[in-house]
Order: C-alpha cells, then sequence, then structure tokens
C-alpha cells in the first residue's frame, strides 16, 4: 500500500515523495495519476463557489475551549454538514524556510518547535537523516533510550487524545482523571529528563542518558500510571451512553484512505497497520494493533490499547539497556558537500518523515511530511453527512495537531 | 342611499378613466371610502329595497348588520390598496386600474345582493375580473386557470344549491332557502371551498406567488371575506341543521388552521408563508362561527354570542393584518426584484421604514403580541374554546376539545413561521441592488395600516361598544368601566389591551428617559464570530431556521435531503395528483377508443346522429 | 486548661479592637477571574500547559479561575506566543473587544524570531522561557488575587 508524502522540487524538476513498504524516496511525477492524493497535495481542488440553500457556518480562528487557531469552513442547510472545508493558514510559522542556512543544531532546534506533543518524534526523525547522510550510527544505548522516549510520549499523546474525546461526551470524571494522568507524566518527565515535553534531550548521534537506576525508577512509576489508566479505561468501558456517542461518528473507509494516504491509529481503525516499527530490529516481534469500524470508537480503542502495547515494549527494551554509557564520537565535517537523507520516526499520530539536503553542515533543502496533514483532509472527509452533535467527537478522535500541519 | 350610489359612480368612473392610472385608482380610493360610509350607516339602520321583474323573479339589495360588516372591513382594506396602487400600479399595465374599480363595483353588489341571480352574476364577474389580473404578469396562464378551476367548483355548488330553491320553492330570495337541507348542504361546502377549508387550498400556494402583490392581498382578504359572508348567511337560514353544520365547521376549520400553520413552518418562500397563514386564519373563523352556531343549538346564548364576536374580531384582525403584510411584502419585491426570503434582507434599514415597520406589526399581530389586534382576536377564540365545558352533549364536547388542541398548535407554529418571515427580512444588510421608484402613497398606505393594526388592538372595547356587545365589557380595580374585555357572564376570563397599552408604554416611556438622560460611554463593536468580521454567505438562513421541523416532521413533509438543498411539499398535492393523472389516462383511453382513426367508424357516427335527429325532430 | 467559655471569654475580651487596618487598594477581580485563552501561532506546548492546568492537583476553581469562550466575559486575556501574521488583526480585534477592566498576559515560548511585535495595551505581565504549568498557575492566582498593576 502506498501513500504519497509530498511533491517536492529537486533540482527544478518536480518528484512525488513516496513510502510504499520498506521503500521510501522519490518516483518521477510522471507517475502522479497512480496516487489519487496527488490532487489534493498539489491545490487542485477549488471548493466549489455557487452554494443552492447552504450557508456557510464558520467556526472562526478563535474558538475558545483551549483550541487551535484554525477555520473550519462547514456549509450546512441547518443540522447537517455537508461541505467542510479547513483553513490552516493561520498558525504557520514557515519553519521549513527558517531552517534554511542553519547549522543541523540550530534546525534540531526548530524542528522540536514545530509541534511540542511530538517533538521527541519531530527530533528522532531530523537527527535519523542526519545521522543517515553523514554515515554515523549510534550506539545501541541511544537506539534503545530514542525508542523508549519515543513510546512515553506515546502513552502521553494518546492519554491526552482520549482524554479531550471523554471531554466532548461530558464524562466529566473521567476527563479530570485522565488529565490528572496526564499531568502525572509530564511531571515525570520534568523530573527525570529535565523537560516536561522531552525537548533538548536528543541531539545528533547521541543522547542525554540517565543512569539505570533512576531509569528503573521511571519505568516503575511510568506503570503505576499506566496501570491506573488501564482500570480506568475498562471502567469507561461499561458506559453505554459514553460509546454510543463515539460508535458510527466519523465513519472512514478504505477508500477515503486511497485518496487522502493519512495512517496511524486512524488507519489501524480500519483494520490496515503502516507502522514503521515493525522494521525496527530492536522491537522484535512487534505487532500493530488494529481493529476493525473506523469509526471514533475504533479510533479510540486502538489508542487505549496501544497504551498498554507501549508499557510493555517499554519494559522490554529497558531490559536491554546497558549500564556503561560509552557515547559515540560525533564527527560533523564542515566541508562543501552536497548531502541528502530521508529519516523518519513513528509518532502517536502517525509517521513522520524528513528529507534533508545538506551543504556541509548547514541545511540546504528540508521537506517534512507530518501525519496532521492528511488528518485534517481525513477530518474533512468524514465529517460531511454529520450533525453538528457529533462535531466534537468526531474532531478530538483523530488526534491532530494544527500546528503540525501548518509547520 | 346616497353613499350606495356615490360608491357606484366613483367605481364606473374609475373604470372610464383607466387610461390614466392616478385618476383611476383615486377614484377607486373615494368609491371605497363611500363604501365604508355605507357600511357604517346601514350598521346602525339598514335598508331593503326589492325590484320585481317577472313573474317570481326579482332583484333585491339588502344591507343589514351582517352585510355591512363586511362591507365597512372589506372596503377599509380595498381602499388602502387602492390607494398602495396610486404608485404600485404604475409598475404594470393600465388594464389593472379597469380591472381593479370593475372588482370593487362587483364586489359591493356581491355583498350588499339578496336574491341569486344578482348574486351569481357578480360572484362570477368577481372570479372573472381576477382570473384577467392574475395574467398581468407574463406567464402565468397556469396559475390563472387553476384559480379558475377552484373558483367554478365552489361556483358550481352554489349553484345546485341555489336551483335546488328554485326548483322547489320558485323564489330567487335568499330567504327562500330558509330550513332546506339540501341548500344548507351544498351551499355551506361551495362557501367553504371559497375560504380555502383543507384540502381545497391547494391553489392558494401555487397562485398567491405569482399574482402581483397587491393582487394577492385582495385575493387574500375581500376574496376570502366573500366566504365567510356566505357562512355566515347559511348557518343564519338554517337553524334546523346547525348540529351538522356546526361539527362540519368546527371539524374542517380547526384542521386547515392547523394545516395552514404547519406548512408554513417550512416555508421559505416570501410569498408562499402569507398564502398558508390566510388558509390558517380563515380556520380560525370558521371554527368560530362553528363553535356559535352549536351554542346556539345548546341553549348557550352567552357562549354564542361570545363565539360571534370572535370570529367578527378574527375578520377585522386577519383583514387588516394580512393586506398590511402583501403590500409590503410587495415594495421589498418590486425594489429589489426577488421572490425569498433570505434575499430581501435589510428592509427596515434600506428599503424604506414604513414598509419595516408594517411588516414587522403584522408579524406580530399574528404572533399574538399584546396589545395588537391579533392578541385579542386570538385570546378570545382560546377563551371560547375553553369554555367547552359548558356543552352537556359529550360529542359536542369532545370535538371542541380537539378543535382547542389544534388551534393551539396552529397558533404556536404560525408564530413560529412569523418570526421567520418578519426576522430574516426586516433586519440584516442589502444583498441586492436596489431599484428605487416613487413610492410616496406606499409608504402612506403602509403608515395608515399600522396605525390601524395598532389602534383597533388597543381601543378593541370600542369596537366591541360599536359591534353591540357591551355586555362583554366589564371593570376591575384599576382598570376604568369599559376598557376591559371579559369572555363570559360570570367571568371566566379577562383581557385589556388598553391598560396593557398605557402601563407598559409608561414604564417603557420612563425607561427610555432615564436611559437616554444616563449619558453612559459606550463603545459599539462587530459580533465577536471568532475574531474576523461575518461575510455575506456566513450569515444564517431560512432553510436552517426550518430545518429541524422538517427533519422532525420529516414524515409530514417527505422531507428529502438532496446535496446542497432540502425539499418537502404539501401532500395534500397527492389528491389532485392523482386525479389528474386519472383524467389524463381516461380521456387518453376514451379519445383512442372514438377517435381511432378508422373511416368506417366516423361514416357510423354520421348515419347514426342523421338517424338520431330524424327521430327526434319527428317527435 | 481551663474550662472552655471561660478560655474563648478571656481570649475575646483580651483582644485589643482598635487596630487600624490599612486599606489596600481593592482588587476589581477578586471574586472570580474570567480567563480567555487566545492562541496566536505557538506550536501547542503552551495550549497542553494551559490544557493540564485544569488537572484536579491545581485546583483552579478553588481561586475563581474560569476558562471562557469569548472575550465579551474575560477580565484576563493570555495571548499565547507572539502573532503570526495572519492572527495579528484577531488579536486586536479580540482587545478591542474586551470590557473595561481587563488585563493582557503575554506568554512567549522559546521561539526563533517568530510574530510580530505589538503594542499591547493594559498589559499586566510578559512571561518568556520555557513555561510549566505550575509557574503559570502561580501567575493567574497572583492576578487573580489582585496582581493588576494597571
Amino acid at each position: 500500500m502506498k501513500r504519497l508524502l509530498g511533491i517536492v522540487n529537486i533540482d527544478g524538476k518536480e518528484q512525488l515523495f513516496v513510502s510504499s513498504g520498506t521503500f521510501v524516496g522519490f518516483v518521477d511525477s510522471s507517475q502522479s495519476k497512480e496516487f489519487k492524493a496527488y490532487n489534493w497535495q498539489k491545490g487542485l481542488i477549488k471548493a466549489k463557489e455557487t452554494k443552492d440553500e447552504l450557508f456557510n457556518f464558520r467556526l472562526g480562528p478563535s474558538a475558545g475551549a483551549l483550541f487551535e487557531s484554525v477555520v473550519f469552513n462547514i456549509y450546512t442547510y441547518g443540522e447537517r454538514m455537508k461541505e467542510v472545508y479547513i483553513d490552516n493558514t493561520y498558525k504557520s510559522r514557515f519553519i521549513e524556510d527558517k531552517m534554511i542556512n542553519k547549522d543541523i543544531f540550530e534546525a534540531l532546534k526548530l524542528s522540536e518547535q514545530i509541534c511540542a506533543s511530538f517533538s521527541f518524534s519531530h527530533s528522532c526523525a531530523f537527527s535519523r537523516a542526519v545521522e543517515e547522510a553523514f554515515g554515523i550510527t549510534p550506539d545501541d544505548n541511544t537506539k534503545i533510550m530514542r525508542l523508549i522516549l519515543l513510546e512515553v510520549e506515546r502513552i502521553f499523546n494518546h492519554i491526552f487524545v482520549i482524554s479531550r474525546l471523554s471531554g466532548a461526551a461530558a464524562q466529566k470524571v473521567l476527563t479530570n482523571h485522565l488529565i490528572y494522568l496526564f499531568d502525572e507524566i509530564l511531571s515525570l518527565n520534568k523530573t527525570f529528563f529535565g523537560s516536561r515535553f522531552l525537548k533538548n534531550i536528543n541531539t545528533i548521534g547521541t543522547i542525554k542518558g540517565i543512569s539505570k537506576d533512576k531509569m528503573e525508577e521511571f519505568v516503575k512509576k511510568l506503570d503505576d500510571i499506566v496501570k491506573e489508566f488501564s482500570k480506568l479505561y475498562q471502567f469507561s468501558l461499561k458506559s453505554y451512553n459514553y460509546l454510543d456517542r463515539l460508535h458510527n461518528t466519523g465513519i472512514l473507509t478504505m477508500e477515503d484512505f486511497e485518496s487522502i494516504n493519512f495512517d496511524g491509529p486512524a488507519l489501524k481503525a480500519i483494520g490496515t497497520s503502516l507502522d514503521t516499527r515493525v522494521y525496527e530490529e530492536l522491537l522484535e516481534g512487534f505487532d500493530s494493533i488494529v481493529h476493525e469500524g473506523g469509526d471514533s470508537l475504533s479510533r479510540m480503542i486502538v489508542r487505549a490499547e496501544e497504551i498498554m502495547q507501549s508499557m510493555e515494549l517499554i519494559k522490554k527494551l529497558f531490559q536491554k539497556l546497558k549500564t556503561s554509557n560509552n557515547k559515540t564520537n560525533v564527527k560533523i565535517e564542515k566541508d562543501n558537500q552536497k548531502r541528502t537523507a530521508i529519516g523518519f520516526a513513528e509518532s502517536p499520530s502517525g509517521a513522520i518523515y524528513y528529507y534533508i539536503e545538506l551543504l556541509g553542515d548547514k541545511i540546504k533543502y528540508v521537506y517534512i511530511s507530518t501525519p496532521s496533514m492528511f488528518l485534517i483532509k481525513a477530518m474533512e472527509a468524514s465529517l460531511v453527512g454529520q450533525i453538528f452533535t457529533d462535531f466534537a467527537f468526531t474532531i478530538d478522535s483523530f488526534g491532530a495537531f494544527f500546528a503540525d500541519a501548518a509547520k | 342611499m346616497l353613499a350606495f350610489v356615490l360608491a357606484i359612480i366613483f367605481f364606473l368612473l374609475g373604470m372610464v378613466f383607466s387610461f390614466n392610472r392616478t385618476i383611476s385608482y383615486s377614484f377607486g380610493v373615494l368609491g371605497a371610502i363611500s363604501a365604508v360610509v355605507l357600511g357604517l350607516e346601514g350598521y346602525k339602520d339598514g335598508f331593503y329595497y326589492q325590484w320585481d321583474i317577472y313573474n317570481n323573479v326579482s332583484l333585491a339589495i339588502n344591507i343589514d348588520k351582517v352585510s355591512s360588516f363586511f362591507i365597512i372591513v372589506a372596503y377599509i382594506c380595498f381602499a388602502l390598496i387602492a390607494f398602495y396602487s396610486i404608485d404600485f400600479g404604475k409598475l404594470f399595465k393600465k388594464s389593472m386600474a379597469f380591472l381593479m374599480n370593475f372588482l370593487m363595483l362587483s364586489m359591493l353588489i356581491v355583498f350588499c345582493a339578496a336574491d341569486f341571480i344578482s348574486f351569481l352574476i357578480t360572484f362570477e364577474l368577481v372570479t372573472i375580473i381576477l382570473f384577467f389580473s392574475i395574467l398581468e404578469r407574463p406567464n402565468t396562464q397556469k396559475e390563472g386557470y387553476i384559480f379558475l378551476a377552484f373558483s367554478e367548483v365552489s361556483y358550481t355548488l352554489l349553484f345546485v344549491g341555489f336551483a335546488v330553491v328554485i326548483a322547489s320553492n320558485g323564489l330567487f330570495l335568499f330567504k327562500a332557502g330558509y330550513n332546506n337541507v339540501l341548500f344548507a348542504v351544498f351551499t355551506f361546502l361551495g362557501f367553504v371551498v371559497k375560504m380555502d377549508g383543507v384540502p381545497t387550498h391547494v391553489w392558494v400556494p401555487l397562485v398567491y406567488p405569482k399574482a402581483p402583490s397587491n393582487i394577492a392581498a385582495i385575493l387574500s382578504v375581500p376574496l376570502t371575506l366573500i366566504g365567510a359572508y356566505g357562512v355566515f348567511r347559511v348557518l343564519v337560514l338554517s337553524d334546523n341543521y346547525s348540529y351538522v353544520l356546526g361539527i362540519l365547521a368546527i371539524i374542517i376549520g380547526s384542521i386547515s388552521a392547523f394545516w395552514g400553520a404547519l406548512q408554513a413552518a417550512r416555508e421559505t418562500h416570501l410569498k408562499t408563508l402569507p398564502a398558508y397563514s390566510t388558509i390558517e386564519n380563515n380556520g380560525m373563523i370558521l371554527t368560530a362561527v362553528g363553535l356559535s352556531a352549536l351554542a346556539k343549538y345548546s341553549h348557550l346564548t352567552v357562549l354564542s354570542k361570545f363565539s360571534y364576536l370572535t370570529a367578527l374580531i378574527i375578520i377585522i384582525a386577519h383583514s387588516l393584518s394580512k393586506t398590511t403584510m402583501f403590500l409590503t411584502i410587495g415594495h421589498a419585491k418590486e425594489m429589489l426584484g426577488r421572490d425569498s426570503i433570505d434575499d430581501v434582507r435589510g428592509i427596515l434599514k434600506h428599503i424604506s421604514n414604513p414598509a419595516g415597520i408594517g411588516l414587522l406589526i403584522s408579524g406580530l399581530s399574528f404572533s399574538a403580541v399584546p396589545p395588537l389586534v391579533g392578541f385579542v382576536a386570538e385570546w378570545m377564540l382560546l377563551e371560547s374554546l375553553f369554555q367547552s365545558y359548558k356543552f352537556s352533549d359529550f360529542l359536542l364536547k369532545f370535538i371542541i376539545t380537539f378543535a382547542g388542541i389544534l388551534i393551539a398548535l396552529a397558533m404556536g407554529l404560525s408564530s413560529f413561521s412569523m418570526k421567520k418571515l418578519v426576522g430574516f427580512s426586516d433586519l440584516g444588510e442589502l444583498n441586492f441592488e436596489l431599484k428605487r421608484f416613487k413610492d410616496f402613497t406606499m409608504k402612506w398606505a403602509e403608515n395608515i395600516l399600522s396605525f390601524l393594526i395598532i389602534t383597533s388592538g388597543v381601543l378593541s372595547f370600542l369596537i366591541i361598544k360599536y359591534l353591540g356587545y357591551e355586555e362583554f365589557l366589564d371593570g376591575l380595580l384599576g382598570v376604568p368601566k369599559p376598557t376591559l374585555i371579559v369572555s363570559s357572564r360570570p367571568i371566566f376570563g379577562v383581557i385589556s389591551p388598553f391598560m396593557f397599552f398605557i402601563v407598559v408604554g409608561f414604564f417603557l416611556i420612563s425607561l427610555l428617559i432615564i436611559l437616554k438622560a444616563q449619558n453612559k460611554n459606550v463603545k459599539t463593536t462587530i459580533p465577536w464570530v471568532g475574531g474576523l468580521p461575518l461575510k455575506e454567505n456566513e450569515v444564517y438562513n431560512t432553510r436552517g431556521y426550518s430545518f429541524i421541523v422538517e427533519y422532525v416532521l420529516r414524515g409530514i413533509y417527505r422531507t428529502k435531503e438532496l446535496r446542497t438543498s432540502v425539499e418537502t411539499y404539501d401532500i395534500s398535492n397527492a389528491i389532485y395528483d392523482f386525479l389528474v393523472r386519472f383524467f389524463k389516462r381516461l380521456s387518453a383511453i376514451v379519445s383512442n377508443i372514438i377517435m381511432n382513426g378508422y373511416l368506417h367508424y366516423y361514416i357510423i357516427y354520421i348515419i347514426a346522429i342523421f338517424v338520431i335527429a330524424l327521430i327526434v325532430f319527428k317527435l | 486548661m481551663l474550662l472552655w467559655p471561660i478560655y474563648g471569654l478571656s481570649k475575646r475580651y483580651s483582644k485589643r479592637y482598635k487596630f487600624d487596618i490599612p486599606s489596600k487598594p481593592r482588587n476589581p477581580f477578586r471574586r472570580s477571574l474570567h480567563v480567555f485563552v487566545i492562541d496566536a501561532g505557538s506550536d501547542v506546548e503552551l495550549l497542553l500547559e494551559f490544557y493540564s492546568l485544569m488537572s484536579p492537583k491545581y485546583n483552579i476553581h478553588r481561586y475563581g479561575i474560569f476558562f471562557v469562550n469569548t472575550p465579551r466575559h474575560a477580565d484576563l486575556l493570555v495571548i499565547l506566543s507572539k502573532p503570526t501574521e495572519k492572527m495579528l488583526p484577531i488579536v486586536k480585534e479580540a482587545i478591542n473587544q474586551m470590557p473595561e477592566p481587563f488585563g493582557v498576559l503575554l506568554i512567549e515560548n522559546e521561539t526563533f524570531e517568530n510574530g510580530v511585535d505589538i503594542d499591547l495595551p493594559n498589559l499586566v505581565g510578559r512571561l518568556k522561557g520555557n513555561l510549566e504549568a505550575e509557574e503559570i498557575f502561580k501567575k493567574l492566582v497572583e492576578i487573580a488575587k489582585g496582581g493588576l498593576i494597571c
């Protein structure tokens, strides 16, 4: 199953950035007919002008309720949403442009500022790309720590999304409890790693590590939190009211995948998985969690079960940690040689791909393919035909961050 | 008598001078004013004039209390419509001036006639004149024929009823139809069809949008007043059958009221909504009249008088408010050239103040907001229906209670529709370009009508006193003697719109003075919609307002959600679609059998006719 | 230990009632502080910090701090990060719609020359740096208890 990750201009020619199975790379744009997602990536789909009896219910840039600044243009004739267009340009900070001509350490800091909740995945993907460009192999400890912290990020992200979803469904006790757990994990991160959102830990070729005893304490405390979450989750599945609101809301099908090419838990809820963690040797025997249904309930179930799976992975990876910290020598040559590379990481809402072109140790061109870009299009497709009451459940179930998509 | 002659002369002059629209319509106004004077005179002491032509054939004119009341109400509205048309008629052909004067003349005779021949002639004249007036706009032949068809149905029923009387008595006067059962049934049904009772109401939403607005006002108010007048006369003449006729009237009336309000709730077209509101109000008139007949049958004289008075007040309320509504809608529609409620936004600020205020006040009157006359009318109707406990017959109690439920639901739904009509068209900003034309008389007609609606509500006790029903006026502590309207003796329920007006007016004025004197520092900003100002296509529209009702009652409306719009329709049309298809098929089959193209069949027809003619003329 | 009525009464009558409590300026938001948060182009770190403020651990409702969804109901406008080009008119409109008296709190994250510098009226505080929920919480409580200097 192939995905079109983006349309890139290399040496004046248009190329398609594609991932398909183990292959991640570029194909010629003459193959654009095979990808239905080419049209919207190129911006060829325009909003239709004359609307009969529809009026635009604009949920404006600043809508309150601790929501990001996006414009939802919802065309409706009353209770039902007929067409949705999301305008994401209010949060554009043009970080890709800012990275040009900066050296790789500054660019790493910039990549962490695209979206705070995916900051570790972004920095992971970027550093992997740079390491591949310069041929640096980080040592095993670094790799294991990176995978552990990716799973930690996955855990607190999924708890955040489920708490937002239950807040929309007006399950106040569950929401508050989940926010409490979310805050606990962030405090744990701060105590053990010095940053609530795991910023400034990762760097090119190595990672700021902590001693194994402290790591054991961290894993134990995290395990307690996940156990508490698991109890809450089992309890919430008994609430018929809660499940009824999520069932059959925001349904996506395989045809939507063909035309949009999203991935992550939204795709796992339809029955297939393009999780890149299956290609990691350190995670041997990794099986993605999939679910049938394609609605908000399936997405929530996938996320909840992934939390438990992530905890198991963390415990397994922790066993492999070695006590000694031998740091790799990070050699960055400041010559004027051109290098290109692609790096990726599995963020909680899908895979992040970085394509970088380096001139010496300065960035010449960057293209970032974030999962939220696709999830926003999936939101537009899944909202059509729903009534306004189901708006909040659909939006919150995807776990897409608009800052991530606007870059 | 003088006023009668003057009115006829003015109308004839108006017809003669129809090459100059201003003069013609002015004569129409003068004629209508003389007719009002005639009605006022005739209410106090009527006159009767009979002219014997032949053996039993005689023509008669009878102006008594009933006909003078209808003449007053109808001709006040006619006068204002004619005044409005002095400027409005300039947008249409000169023949409309001729037709309108002719119409007013014929209707005067309809209301005065006391014999069958003059009634039928002028009734048919009214129909034909209105048919030609509807054709003033291009491409309206189909709607004109639909109107003609239904009017002819009512004419045929009346004709049959009258023919029954002539066949049995040989007399041509109305009073000959006394206590004749077939006459009662046929004429009652004929007049109910004229009053747009369900299910013969389907022509109303088709014809009103296509007719010019002053003709639509005439179709809505005076034409249905003919039906009401006829029902009044028939019920007086058929004392023995008032049980059956009363029950029929209540059932048809309450179902029409409910159905009209239900269909008005889903409409988004500018003239179709008031059309359904006409059906609703006529249903209310019919209910009140039926209740009066039933109360008289059960010897409840006070209730009978009260519900009769209710019918009169509803007639006043409906006539004034509906005329205002159609005239203001016509004003807005001709200036903007659009005919959907969403497209005529901004009447109050941008088109003209009198039109906006007129539409607002008529909408409020239909929604029963005190102290307007619509409030008094609807209160009185509900009060008379509440007194159903006084009836001893169980069947009557049952029927009247159900009628009360339907009427109450109708009032709620009509308030919903009026909010839609007035709210979306009066407020907001203009979406289309204005075509300004001279509208001096139009503004003054609308102003006079708004003033009339308010004063007839506030001074409704004076109207009741003038109509001769002083027993229903009383006083309370703080409410001077005749300003309180009571609904029964001993007292059942009371209102006083006069005191409401004074007290609330006092509070509002003092509030205004206090607020003005405060001189606060006020900042005005645009509404907060996420930070950006509202664009044109982001404003709530009427389809969004009605969609919730259309969805909840999707069985009744047969709601279909299409890609960018919602379709609903009135299922009473299904009867007529079925009849149309049936007759088309029947005529196709019969014509295929008879005119089948074989030569020898045609020769057989010729020989057969020859033979038959020989036999007949031999005999 | 004395009998408790005698103990209480003795304490009561031995108090000095002649204190003059120095009058502090009245805090206009002494009962509650309604906060409107506008995300003017940040990454979601500050938004998530605000979200985690709703955790029962901080219990902000105890101090009378509520989040509202429109600036017309708000006392304090919190702007997260310097506004981007497109968000600038919206921030200005939000300030325009706030009823008097109000305050504005600008919170910036560690970013690289992001956003446009604007002239903010009634600036109550300007926080910079890698902020966490604890510090935001402390600042909000300080404002709610009368730390407004405008």
